[in-house]
């Protein structure tokens, strides 16, 4: 099984453009994730119980059912009741909503693990519910949720070449495109596996020096 | 002084599950006053101070200050508690803050003053407890009693009518005990203000009250002028407490 260099050099062009639509769905999807966790961990936590009941179900439904059959749901399904994005648009909305509920939780965990003094502090100084989720609460629950966002980034970026199954070119998209075209496979498909390693990799590794620099003293 | 106490506790019951921690809890305070709580470690001196800050919620009685209730929450209980600081035993700084953003934040949000009006103020409260050098510093970066003085003037920022302390000392290394005393015991001499101070530091308690309420068991056993308790307290408990807390 022969490596043709020059024909992997010829392919790359094609496939970086596609790296660009997974940075895009990564970044975007995380994104909303970020968002949505947030939400999510606040209105269990401090909404009113029917919507506290409606995230904890939210949650479960979610974590419990694989990716790609959300992403087909979205895709396929959800148009049939009239509710449709474009096909990049659905990628970023199903990894920012299946991300979302695995963020909460650590969001949730965060937030606990604020010392009870800080609220208690805030509350002698009389700081409103909203002013100290903001300034007091929230900063320090964050922080050392950092470093735990940087592995979401990364396992997300992993995921994308789901996105390939309901036509968004991406980089795994590219590659089968190039892959169908010509019949040959070995190229396209060692150089997107390169390209992931060379990207996860060291985002690995950035990741252990945020872990370093935000861990919990 | 006014006839009308500042802060009335009125037959106050707090329990936690069976464990019933005040129970007809009863204390006037005036303005202006300043009381030294005594008491055994879980007569409930803390829930007292606890109740009164709005921490807990009580299950009985009343707590006033200047004839507003607290048993139910209003606008004008919330009014009434501003006007109460509270310095905490751990300090319970924010730790992502700086020192200045610790003693603006609840200036700037609550009371609505503008940056420059808070760091005013901050600043001058800051150079009062000795650390005007230290407004850029976080709260790891400075000693236990430095933050703890830190921890006051951010309390004092709202200008509070009432300050609340509880064991403010007692978490610290015995040689910075001092320093904070020392800002205690200015406040109480110079400030006017309503304080009700929570100590196991006798010598403390006698210099810096007016009054002394020594507690046990979720009540007052006896209070009255500090020379009066340490001399020649008349309830047998006080003496037994205070016996055995000279004799450490
Ligand atoms: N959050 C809580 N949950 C359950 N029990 C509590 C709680 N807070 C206080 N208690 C109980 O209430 C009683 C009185 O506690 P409190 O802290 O008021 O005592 P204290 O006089 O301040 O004691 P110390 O001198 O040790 O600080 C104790 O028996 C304590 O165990
Ligand atoms: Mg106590």
């Amino acid at each position: 099984m022969p490596f043709d260099l020059a024909f992997a050099w010829s392919i790359l062009p094609d496939l970086l453009r596609g790296a660009i639509v997974t940075a895009e769905a990564t970044f975007g999807g995380m994104a909303l994730a970020m968002l949505g966790g947030l939400l999510l961990a606040l209105g269990r936590r401090i909404g009113p119980p029917p919507v506290a009941g409606f995230v904890r179900g939210y949650i479960s439904l979610v974590r419990n059912t694989p990716l790609l059959v959300q992403l087909y749901f979205i895709f396929y399904v959800l148009p049939l009741a009239g509710l449709s994005f474009n096909a990049l648009g659905t990628g970023i909305v199903t990894l920012g909503l299946h991300y979302s509920a695995f963020l909460a939780e650590v969001y949730r965990a965060g937030i606990d693990a604020v010392p009870h003094g800080q609220w208690e502090a805030a509350q002698a100084l009389s700081l409103s519910r909203r002013d100290t989720w903001r300034d007091i609460i929230l900063p320090q629950a964050i922080r050392p949720m950092v470093p735990v966002f940087g592995n979401f980034l990364i396992g997300m970026f992993k995921d994308t070449p789901l996105l390939a199954t309901i036509t968004i070119p991406e980089m795994f998209g590219a590659a089968e495109q190039i892959a169908g075209d010509t019949y040959r496979y070995n190229e396209p498909y060692t150089l997107v596996g390169l390209i992931f390693l060379l990207i996860s990799y060291p985002a690995a590794l950035g990741v252990r020096g945020l872990e370093r620099r935000f861990g919990v003293h | 002084m006014s006839t009308e106490p500042l802060i009335r506790f009125r037959g106050l019951r707090k329990a936690f599950g069976a464990n019933v921690v005040l129970e007809d809890f009863n204390m006037d305070i005036a303005d202006g006053e300043r009381i030294a709580l005594i008491g055994p470690s879980g007569s409930g001196k803390t829930t007292v101070l606890r109740l009164l800050m709005g921490l807990d919620t009580f299950d009985g009685g009343e707590i006033e200050v200047g004839g507003v209730p607290l048993s139910r929450p209003s606008e004008q209980a919330k009014l009434a508690r501003r006007q109460i600081g509270m310095v905490f035993q751990h300090f319970n700084l924010f730790p992502h803050m700086t020192v200045m953003a610790n003693v603006t934040e609840a200036p700037r949000r609550v009371l609505g003053l503008s940056n420059a009006e808070a760091q005013a103020r901050a600043t001058g409260l800051l150079r009062m407890v000795g650390l005007e050098a230290k407004l850029n510093a976080l709260p790891r970066q400075l000693s236990g009693g430095q933050q703890q003085r830190v921890a006051i003037a951010r309390a004092l920022a709202m200008r509070p009518r009432i300050m609340l302390f509880d064991e403010v000392t007692s978490a610290l290394d015995p040689e910075l005990v001092g320093e904070v005393l020392r800002v205690v015991r200015q406040l109480a001499r110079e400030s006017g203000m309503t304080m009700l101070i929570v100590t196991h530091e006798m010598s403390f308690a006698r210099d810096v009250s007016d009054r002394v309420v020594f507690m046990e068991r979720g009540r007052v056993a006896e209070q009255g002028p500090p020379d009066m308790i340490f001399r020649n307290p008349s309830n047998e408990r006080t003496r037994a407490f205070l016996q055995a807390i000279l004799e450490r």
